[in-house]
């Protein structure tokens, strides 16, 4: 095998898209050398960003002053969309960092104008009171972004997989990885570091989300000594595809009824609305906790589909209703998803029930950032999904498209701040040969054990025992059987060793990353005795505002997890007192 | 319904200097996009084999190769028979079905 691959810059940032592009660019116009690396061939072809459905949120009235766009509310303004995240994040969210998200969003959406975005619809979408999503999808913004990016003079490392910080004197000054392609291992010498790295859905058998979020960022981050927030947040959408393997994860199904804009039925196997005892109000328009409670419960309590799902039904429109549909909707909303054409999998929508399971969305929780999008190790900085605090305990529609661009953009300034002041440290070979052996130890080990097999383990383990419903019996038990797919994942070998775009070899480090995700996820939901967001205790199924308005953390201590408990961070708004029923806080 | 179908797979590593070629039997399901039967061809046949994807919904592209001929996304592609599959561009070839820029023509030319 070739030797190292050693690189020097000024900041180095770990992923590619919404979050890392604009953080790399923002850094390069402030005159620094910049290196981002994309476990992709390019930007756009991997990562949340070019998956996004496209809304990106921003106070109505800046959207009525700058864009001028009809539907646009001036009665909006900052401070009601400021509450309006906060309310939804159930109030854990670190409101500083929501303020400069309000107040960044209307400058960020005037860049992406800048670049060529075309926003030309805003819709109100659920937990917001005005209407404030600006419409654009993701396979539209990519090709954008990746323009952009290659003019700003950031340079980009396709197929590389970092997957641990080096730290010396408790800084940061590089990072290790794997070159993808060619098998060598890469060592990054930089004056800071940004991770903008996505989250850790992968974890999760089902999820919209594409399968290299392996929760690389958050489980570096840890190793490295940084505090982790808010873990115990994965979030959840009611109703994907389960079935057939082609769609699955797509998320179609709620579009065609907790969407709102078709009224799809939920239905259990006897035929009956469910959602009559979990919300007889709102019934399939409740808010999206609620949704996916209800629906695993269904799903768990055995009245669930063949393949372990619900029903999503359509069979009570009347004909010339179904007919008319295309006039006030457009028809690629339930025809089409991305480039799949739902026809090929789904024959009769309209006729055939279709089943669907709750899919994991998004992960609010994460690194834990300060208003410079530090973390608590110098040199490292932080951006995006990878990040928690900006969403709080769960996340409003289009809050994340906004995110990654207000905070990209703040973690490319500051880590270029920081790096005018910082000194490249050398970085020798043998300094980190701990690292270089961990990488290299899947591909040498006599092992037995397949990648690929513990991968759907550990993600089958994940939903069943630390999925939308858990309990502090079946978190230990998922504690218990984690040790043991941990134990098997020492005996991982791969059956072919040839180095380069070695999938077995990507997939065991990959799944250090997600062990340690799925091991904070479990930790963090035995910390919070209580339900609120997109977490759901069985056990402690009420929302407690008198015990339980703490942010959890996660950080090493020795070779050990640690949790903690800490106060919230409020700027504006103070919490209700009281106990509140599940999803009516 | 399932059945057999045949898939044949140009298979390139550098270490080895020419390319060749693999047929794998895979019993086909309903509903299976040529993604689908490259991960079960990996989970159960044969875990060497490389291929690339993301979004797995014919948004970022990055799955792109030919199937008996033809341009395709691995992850929109129903399967309906035999399948011959080609890496997308031979010029940038890194092993078997995965390339250095997974660039889309049609893309790059609009953009």
């Amino acid at each position: 095998m070739e030797d190292n691959l050693i690189l020097t810059t000024d900041v180095f940032v770990v992923g590619s898209e919404g979050a890392g592009a604009t953080a790399a660019m923002e850094a390069s116009k402030m005159g620094m050398r910049v290196l981002v690396a994309t476990k992709g061939p390019e930007i756009g072809r991997s990562g949340s960003t070019v998956n996004l459905d496209g809304d990106m949120s921003c106070d109505s009235r800046s959207i009525n002053e700058i864009l001028k766009l009809p539907g646009s509310d001036p009665a909006d303004n900052k401070e009601i969309f400021f509450e309006d995240i906060v309310k939804g994040g159930k109030f854990l969210n670190d409101q500083r960092l929501v303020e400069i998200l309000v107040e960044g969003a209307p400058t960020a959406a005037q860049e992406l104008v800048k670049w060529g975005v075309e926003f030309k619809n805003v819709y109100k979408a659920s937990g917001h009171r005005y209407p404030r999503g600006l419409a654009f999808p993701g396979s539209r913004l990519a090709p954008l972004l990746r323009r952009m990016f290659h003019k700003s003079g950031a340079k980009l490392l396709p197929y590389t997989l970092i997957n641990n910080l080096i730290v010396r004197d408790g800084t940061c000054v590089g990072c290790i990885g794997l070159d993808i392609a060619t098998g060598r291992t890469v060592i990054i010498r930089a004056k800071a570091v940004i991770l903008a790295t996505g989250g850790g859905q992968a974890v999760y058998p089902v999820t919209t989300s594409p399968q290299e979020l392996t929760g690389d960022g958050q489980a570096m981050a840890f190793r490295a000594g940084a505090k982790l927030i808010h873990m115990e947040f994965p979030q959840f959408i009611p109703g994907v595809f389960l079935e057939p393997p082609a769609i699955r994860g797509v998320l179609v199904p709620f579009t065609l009824s907790g969407a709102g804009f078709i009224n799809g039925w939920l239905l259990n196997n006897r035929g009956e609305r469910y959602m009559q005892r979990w919300d007889p109000v709102r019934m399939e328009h409740s808010t999206r906790d609620i949704l996916s409670v209800a629906m695993a419960s269904e799903i768990e309590e055995g009245r669930g589909s063949p393949n372990g799902g619900i029903y999503v039904s359509l069979s009570h429109l009347p004909k010339n209703l179904i007919e008319n549909l295309g006039n006030i909707l457009p028809r690629s909303w339930y025809t089409e998803y991305g480039g799949l054409r739902m026809g090929d999998y789904v024959p009769d929508l309209f006729s055939t029930a279709i089943e669907a399971c709750p899919g994991c969305h998004y992960f609010n929780g994460g690194v834990k950032i300060g208003t410079d999008c530090d973390t608590d190790v110098p040199g490292l900085f932080a951006a995006g999904e990878v990040t928690g605090g900006v969403q709080g305990a769960n996340r409003l529609s289009g809050n994340s498209f906004a995110e990654i661009f207000v905070f990209g953009k703040r973690a490319g300034a500051s880590a270029a701040r920081y790096s005018k002041q910082a000194r490249l440290v050398d970085v020798e070979p043998g300094e980190v040969n701990e690292f270089k052996d961990k990488i290299l130890e899947p591909l040498i080990r006599e092992g037995t054990e397949n990648p690929f097999k513990l991968r759907k383990d550990l993600q089958s383990l994940a939903i069943k025992k630390a999925g939308v419903i858990r309990n502090k019996g079946t978190l230990i038990e998922a504690l218990e059987t984690l040790r043991e797919i941990k134990a098997q994942m020492t005996q991982i070998g791969v059956t072919n060793r040839s180095p380069a775009y070695n999938r077995e070899w990507i997939c065991s480090l990959e799944l250090e990353n997600m062990a340690s995700i799925l091991e904070f996820v479990i930790r963090g939901s035995l910390a919070r005795e209580e339900s609120r967001g997109s977490l759901y205790r069985r056990d402690f199924p009420r929302t407690d505002n008198d015990n339980w308005l703490k942010v959890v953390t996660v950080e090493k201590k020795g070779q050990e997890i640690s949790l903690d408990h800490q106060p919230i961070i409020q700027s504006k708004i103070s919490p209700p007192k009281g106990i509140y029923e599940y999803g009516y806080l | 319904m399932e059945r057999d179908i045949s898939v044949k797979i140009k298979r390139f590593d550098s270490t080895q200097k020419a390319s060749s070629t693999e047929e794998y039997i895979v019993p086909l399901r309903d509903g299976m996009s040529i993604l689908n039967v490259l991960n079960w061809i990996a989970e159960n046949q044969d875990p060497s084999l490389a291929f690339y994807s993301s979004c797995r919904t014919g948004k970022c592209k990055g799955c792109l190769l030919r199937a008996n001929g033809k341009v395709k996304m691995s992850c929109t592609e129903l399967v309906a028979g035999d399948l011959y599959l080609e890496p997308v561009d031979e010029q940038t070839l890194i092993k078997d079905l995965v390339c250095s820029g997974s660039v889309d023509k049609n893309e790059a030319s609009s953009e």
